[in-house]
């Protein structure tokens, strides 16, 4: 393992330095956009859109009647305000809430159905789409399953039956509504309540699309499963739900990747993901969240505003949170975990870049409720440009969680006198017996060591680029491989032109 | 002086067995050494013995002076003479030194009966001692441990065996960290304690320390009891041929 | 989220005539004074404080315009006449003033220090008797000068205390502060500090002891807006029984204050299952070059120094009163004389461990 690990490491640093001279051209590498055929909803939001979605999804009643329920309760709610950020207004009603690409009116029975224009925007990702292509790969190449999410529908999800011959389920929510209904009720909302903020509620009534992923007791998921979201028409906001089970004594590991074209207006994102882990099972989450972030004047870029939370039911369950934030123009995200079971732990390790007129309030919720449970947060924030980024963050401890441990570490770096790097974590502990150790440092890079580098011919960007990835590497480290890989990448674009 | 019998001891509640029927007895007057691969259960021993909280004893016995040991607390433990130097000695910000043992002795003396030392006692005894072992007089006034390295940590933990002038010492490690000349000095101080009255269990890895310390018996600590033992010259045998044929 | 409607005042809000700070507003959500707050005798007195001088300070009484925050609202509505206290330009002198009687009531004073002054303030803050007390304080540091402030409190346990500080530091400006809290039914002490120059030092170190229900808040907001600061805060705190510590620390560093030195710390030992720690150590940066740090430890005492101890022959009880009090001296290293409180300390501990 340990060898495997300093050989990504060499890999990684080339990468890096590559992918910083690569980018000269072309800034943000994802920002193309594809001219497919759309479908969309009315624009605006009222009860007969929400409607809409559920009818076009083919819901049953309880899935509209959960909708409406939410939707009724959002319209008494507030958009929150206490996060470190500052955007104009959002008008609610100047969005579309549902676009499909027209040719899957009626659903893509496989990959034959599905658009080529598609299929060429996925290739342009990068995403192993086709099994075939990725089964003729070399030997022991990393296989992982995709379910891709183009605006509004899932339009694949590749390794299906593999998976299901050990039982996995892995489709879009918005099958398993239809499929696997005995699951659907019995999980969907138990972490995130319809009630439970401005934006989770939102997402409750027009979600429109979503993995969904059950993992049956004692069952080690073969692949790792992974999730890439792409925002494409114009106006449109993304509302996806992601629900994944992890049953007895089962552990599964699972990506997911974002992006968006390059638009001069802002497009919302406000996505649920509840995770829920039973006795002595585990899930791994990983995450790089590159959604256009807005052009060089703070012009357009994502607004996403996301609630994760993962439930840790059973004991000695386990949740990791793994997240390389580096796009979006706003972002309002707290991967969170309940340690519910005696036993159980989460982490939480992150990365979060920003640069030119980017904003983000990101951090974590770790809260102990059973007996010797563990918690690890590891946060390190980049802000460069005039950007400005928070650490929030909280882990508390009731009165029954005797025994529970946490450990905290968050540093953040700035770049440039234009910035700024906040922290903000709130502790709170009912019990003598749990202990809680909180460290955080906000510096700037080393001048010796980057007059140390460029003494060694790198160039400032390169020097910088493998400074920031040394400053994350305790992050990094937890990625899966492929990744971390494209995650050093990030870290070198979204630096760029943050010195000199 | 310690008869050691069949002891079992277990950690996370019971969940794992770590000591498993040791048995071992060392009368007054001799110094027994403790080898063995990492991990066999040395210093599970020597927290045992002392009785740190973690460890249940599920079976055996342990006989100190005639009393019980296990039932007793661990300052009671230490005012009957047991003494530890600790494989990781703690750092305790916040209380110089001299202050800790200053505390200690007293409370021990307290205990036994005995008037607390004078301050002008103490402070002589401990500036003769210090000056044994080559500390600096500055080091008794920082806070105990803290910001110390390795090799100077185990000479406080000698500093402080001294002083307290236990019976019944139990070294875990001390040789680790530390240079050839500091193992002299603090191998000059231990055999300066060694007398009719005393008995020691020195717990090691390396039998260098041996060269200067000799035991007058040898054990092999595997899977949690002693698996073969015998003299001073069993030490080298171990070095040069391993533990391997005492692992299960 | 803010509510919708504010909701009818309490009858303590109904005599002072204005809402009081309560838990949905971010600042307060830990220390809920409207919730509290039973008392309804007493909450629009007058308090007269008593002041001690050494020869050469002026005291006067002037009219000075209200504070913005709530607590300083209501404080400039029942006192009109803040008590002025201000020395002349590089005053000096080894006496303190001495201010005492801090035990009931609303009341404002602003002490002024010239350039190059050195003073020192001795606060006592008590009450014998279940009271509400509104205290608002402003010092002003002029250039070069130097505040040494030493802060005691122990009140009954059914008081209610606020007591807000607003402090301004101009440039090579100083301020020492040491405070020693066994709390009060509820209780805050807050600190906003600006170091509007340069090279201001500030040096802000506290304890708070509490036992029943006691309640203290320590919160301080401090904004360096120049070059060169240097902020060393440590905050220490031993609770027992149901009490609950709040620690609320924050360094706001602007965009100008380049090459700031900053580090906050609260550590805080649980001595009983049913009391409580809140703590936000918050750290909001505007500039590149600087140095900052935060730290916060909540937890029990250190079982493996405490068995560390004990295997030396000291018995478990003093163990864990040696370990205490070490604990809770260190926010006291940087004092003058610190034996006042060291004693007061030992005999809280002697009692209660
Ligand atoms: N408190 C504990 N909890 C769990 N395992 C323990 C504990 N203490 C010791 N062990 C385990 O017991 C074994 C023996 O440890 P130790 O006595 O430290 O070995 P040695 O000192 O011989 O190297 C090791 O496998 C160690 O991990
Ligand atoms: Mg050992």
């Amino acid at each position: 393992m340990a060898e495997i690990k300093t050989i990504a490491k060499d890999a990684i640093v080339t990468e890096t330095v590559k992918g910083v001279e690569a980018l000269e051209a072309d800034k943000y590498k994802y920002g193309f956009e594809s001219d497919i055929e759309q479908e969309f909803a009315p624009k605006g939001l009222n009860e007969d859109i929400v409607r809409f979605i559920s009818a076009k999804k083919d819901e049953p009643d309880w899935m509209l009647e959960w909708r409406l329920d939410a939707y009724a309760r959002w319209l008494t709610m507030k958009e929150p305000t206490w996060a470190m950020v500052d955007y104009p207004e959002i008008d609610y009603q100047d969005s579309y809430y549902y676009a499909a690409p027209k040719s899957d009116k009626d659903g893509p029975k496989s990959l034959d159905e599905v658009d080529p224009d598609l299929l060429e925007v996925y290739a342009k990702l990068g995403i192993p789409l086709r099994e075939q292509e990725v089964l003729a790969g070399v030997q022991g190449a990393p296989r992982v399953a995709v379910d891709a999410v183009f605006d509004s529908v899932s339009v694949v999800t590749t390794f299906k039956e593999e998976l299901a011959k050990v039982g996995v389920i892995f489709c879009p929510l918005s099958e398993a509504v239809k499929n696997h209904p005995e699951l659907v009720r019995k999980y969907l909302g138990t972490v995130v309540p319809p009630t439970d903020n401005f934006f989770a509620t939102l997402n409750t009534a027009v979600f429109s699309e979503g993995s969904f992923v059950y993992i049956p007791p004692g069952v080690r998921c073969p692949m790792e499963l992974s999730t890439y979201f792409r925002m494409n028409a114009q106006g449109t906001g993304q509302f996806e739900r992601t629900l994944i089970i992890a049953d007895k004594g089962s552990y599964v590991s699972y990506l997911e990747g974002c992006t968006a074209p390059m638009r001069d207006e802002n497009q919302l994102h406000a996505a649920v993901v509840e995770l829920i882990v039973l006795e002595d099972a585990e899930i791994k989450y990983s995450t790089v969240q590159n959604w256009w972030p807005g052009d060089a004047e703070g012009k357009g870029g994502v607004y996403n505003f996301v609630t994760k939370r993962a439930d840790c039911r059973g004991k000695n369950s386990k949740v990791s949170w793994t997240q390389v934030e580096t796009g979006s123009a706003i972002t309002w995200k707290y991967p969170s975990c309940i340690l519910r079971g005696d036993g159980s732990s989460g982490e939480f390790y992150s990365i979060a870049i920003t640069n030119g007129f980017q904003q983000a309030d990101t951090g974590t919720k770790m809260i102990h409720l059973g007996k010797n449970t563990r918690s690890r947060i590891i946060s390190k924030g980049i802000s460069a440009g005039k950007s400005n980024q928070t650490y929030r963050g909280l882990v508390s401890a009731h009165k029954k969680a005797t025994g529970a441990r946490n450990f905290t570490q968050c540093d953040s770096l700035l770049i440039g006198d234009q910035c700024g790097a906040h922290t903000v974590p709130y502790i709170e502990s009912n019990t003598p017996s749990a202990q809680f150790e909180h460290e955080a440092t906000t510096s700037k890079l080393s001048e010796e060591q980057l007059f140390y580098c460029r003494q060694r011919g790198l160039s400032e960007e390169d020097a910088v680029a493998l400074l920031v990835n040394g400053f994350c590497r305790d992050v990094l480290q937890n990625l899966p491989m492929e990744f971390a890989v494209e995650a050093q990448k990030l870290v070198a674009i979204s630096l760029e032109g943050s010195v000199g | 002086m310690l008869k050691i019998n069949n002891l079992t001891a277990t950690v996370n509640d019971g969940a794992q067995t770590i000591l498993n029927g040791l048995s071992l007895h060392i009368p007054a007057g001799e110094v027994h050494a403790i080898m063995g691969p990492n991990g066999a259960g040395k210093s599970t021993l020597s927290y045992v013995l002392t009785g740190k909280d973690g460890y249940d004893v599920t079976d055996g016995s342990v006989e100190y002076l005639g009393q019980d040991l296990l039932a007793m607390q661990p300052e009671e433990r230490a005012t009957a003479g047991m003494f530890l130097s600790f494989q990781y000695p703690l750092e305790i910000p916040g209380v110089p030194t001299m202050t800790f043992l200053r505390t200690a002795l007293n409370a021990q003396r307290k205990s036994r009966g005995d008037k607390p030392m004078s301050a002008p006692d103490f402070l002589k005894k401990a500036r003769e001692i210090a000056s044994d072992l080559k500390i600096k007089p500055d080091m008794l006034k920082r806070p105990l441990n803290v910001g110390f390295s390795g090799g100077e940590k185990k000479r406080m933990e000698i500093f402080q065996m001294m002083m307290l002038e236990p019976k019944m010492i139990i070294m875990d490690e001390t040789d680790s960290g530390l240079d050839v000349d500091a193992l002299r000095i603090v191998a000059d101080g231990v055999n300066a304690l060694r007398g009719p009255e005393r008995a020691m269990l020195i717990i090691t890895h390396y039998q260098r320390l041996l060269d200067y310390i000799v035991p007058d018996r040898v054990h092999v600590l595997a899977d949690g009891k002693i698996v073969a033992s015998g003299d001073a010259d069993f030490a080298k045998k171990l070095e040069a041929e391993g533990y391997d044929a005492y692992a299960a | 989220m803010q509510p919708n409607s504010t909701p009818a005042l309490t009858e303590a809000e109904t005599i002072l005539g204005g809402a009081l700070p309560h838990r949905r507003m971010e600042a307060w959500k830990w220390t809920d004074v409207r919730a509290s707050l039973r008392q309804k005798q007493g909450l629009t007195n007058i308090c007269t404080p008593e002041i001690s001088v050494p020869e050469g300070i002026i005291v006067s009484r002037e009219t000075i315009p209200a504070e913005s925050t709530v607590m300083g609202a209501f404080a400039a509505r029942f006192v009109t006449d803040c008590i002025v206290i201000s020395t002349p330009e590089n005053y000096k002198s080894d006496q303190p003033i001495r201010i005492s009687g801090l035990g009931n009531g609303h009341a404002r004073i602003l002490i002024k220090l010239a350039k190059g002054a050195e003073l020192s303030v001795v606060e006592t803050h008590e009450s014998d008797t279940a009271s509400f007390i509104n205290l608002d304080m402003q010092f002003d540091i002029s250039e070069g000068a130097k505040l040494t402030r030493t802060i005691f409190h122990a009140d009954h346990t059914d008081t209610t205390r606020i007591a807000s500080s607003r402090i301004n530091v101009q440039t090579d400006g100083e301020i020492t502060q040491h405070m020693l809290s066994f709390g009060a039914g509820l209780s805050r002490f807050e600190t906003r500090l600006t170091a509007q120059g340069k090279n201001v030092k500030v040096d802000i170190h506290g304890a708070y002891l509490l036992d029943e229900k006691r309640h203290v808040d320590m919160t301080s907001h401090i904004d360096l807006i120049d070059e060169n600061a240097q902020i060393r805060q440590s905050v220490k705190g031993v609770i027992t029984d149901k009490a609950r510590g709040v620690f609320q620390g924050k360094f706001h560093v602007h965009r100008r204050a380049q090459f700031t030195d900053a580090e906050m710390r609260h550590d805080a030992l649980m001595l009983s299952d049913t009391c409580e720690v809140r703590a936000k150590p918050e750290l909001e940066i505007y500039a590149d070059d600087v140095a900052c740090a935060h730290g916060n430890t909540v937890g029990a005492l250190d079982e493996s120094a405490l068995f560390y101890m004990r295997q030396r022959g000291i018995p478990a009880s003093q163990a864990r009163a040696l370990l205490t009090q070490a604990f809770v001296a260190q926010a006291f290293e940087s004092m003058a004389d610190n034996t006042e409180f060291m004693t007061r300390i030992s005999n809280w501990l002697e009692q209660r461990l």
